[in-house]
């Protein structure tokens, strides 16, 4: 379920494979329209309401697989 | 008594015009939750609505509609398609499967009922059309693209078809942000900067039911037109 989520995170992203210490703000293409797109994954797909201020407070790749997959 | 199909009747814009029109019209509600569908059903005025379980994405459409309408032998005056799927995604990331199903929900399940509506059997009945629009159709905002395609589609089918099926009026709303049950929560947490953007503030489903009613019941001398109905969001 992770490995499904990384590869989700890298297409949005538009990146070959991301890595859980990867910033977030390390990639070319995040922007709110990402963010927005990484929300309605949460929510489509994993069924977790996360919302743009708590988007916000994310540093790392990581910090979104927590919150999905958890 | 007059009968109304409406579309995507479980949604909470959809529920409430239904509720509303039940005091007068007969019902016919559809949707693809057969149980939310019945439970919609006991919320309404009148015993002998009708229920057309329907999944625009997946049924045969115009065959499902034509067998239900014989069965019951019911012909509807009225459509209301508000049936419709609001997705969000950057261009870059749009699949095919995903752009289908979202003209699947929101244009195609409308010509397809039109269609049927249109043939001589069913044809003299038929008063009224109307298609719930989006303001989306009309305002470009990022990540909005198939939304806005779909949504402007039904423009030009009330333009085509108001004239092809005339003397059947069709007309079109253009809705703005509306608040309902399924929409509270994302417009609660931008509920000061929405009501900025929008000299009348946020919208109510009761505003729907109104513009319904006007369109239904009063010679409006109005068809082909596009009603927006945004709060004068659009003319900021």
């Amino acid at each position: 379920m992770k490995d499904e989520l990384l590869e989700k995170l890298a297409e949005i992203l538009e990146v070959d494979q991301v890595s859980i210490n990867d910033k977030l703000e390390s990639y070319e293409e995040w922007d709110s329209l990402t963010a927005l797109t990484i929300i309605a994954l949460a929510d489509s797909d994993y069924n977790k309401k996360l919302t743009n201020d708590m988007l916000k407070e994310f540093k790392t790749i990581d910090d979104i697989v927590n919150f999905i997959i958890n | 008594m007059e009968t109304i199909l409406i579309t995507g009747s479980t949604s909470s814009i959809g529920q409430e015009v239904a509720i509303y029109l039940s005091k007068k019209y007969k019902i016919i509600l559809s949707g693809r939750d057969s149980s939310k569908l019945s439970n919609l059903k006991s919320q309404l005025y009148g015993e002998n609505h009708l229920i057309w379980v329907c999944d625009l994405i997946k049924d045969d459409i115009a065959h499902s509609l034509l067998k239900f309408l014989n069965e019951y032998n019911v012909k509807p005056s009225h459509f209301l398609h508000v049936g419709g799927e609001f997705t969000i995604s950057p261009i870059r990331l749009q699949k095919k499967e995903k752009t289908l199903q979202s003209f699947q929900i929101n244009v195609f399940s409308a010509i397809e009922i039109v269609s049927i509506l249109s043939k001589k059997e069913f044809k003299k009945d038929l008063k009224n059309i109307v298609f719930f629009s989006s303001i989306s159709a009309k305002r470009g905002k990022a990540g909005y693209s198939v939304y806005s395609a779909a949504k402007s589609s039904l423009i030009g089918l009330t333009k085509t078809l108001s004239i092809e099926l005339n003397p059947i009026k069709v007309n079109c709303f253009v809705l703005g942000a509306i608040k309902t049950k399924a929409t509270e929560e994302i417009l609660n947490d931008n509920e000061e900067t929405l009501n900025f953007q929008i000299p009348l503030g946020l919208g109510s489903s009761s505003a729907i039911n109104d513009w319904t009613t006007f369109l239904l019941e009063k010679n409006n001398w109005m068809t082909g037109q596009e009603l927006i109905i945004d709060g004068g969001a659009s003319v900021l």
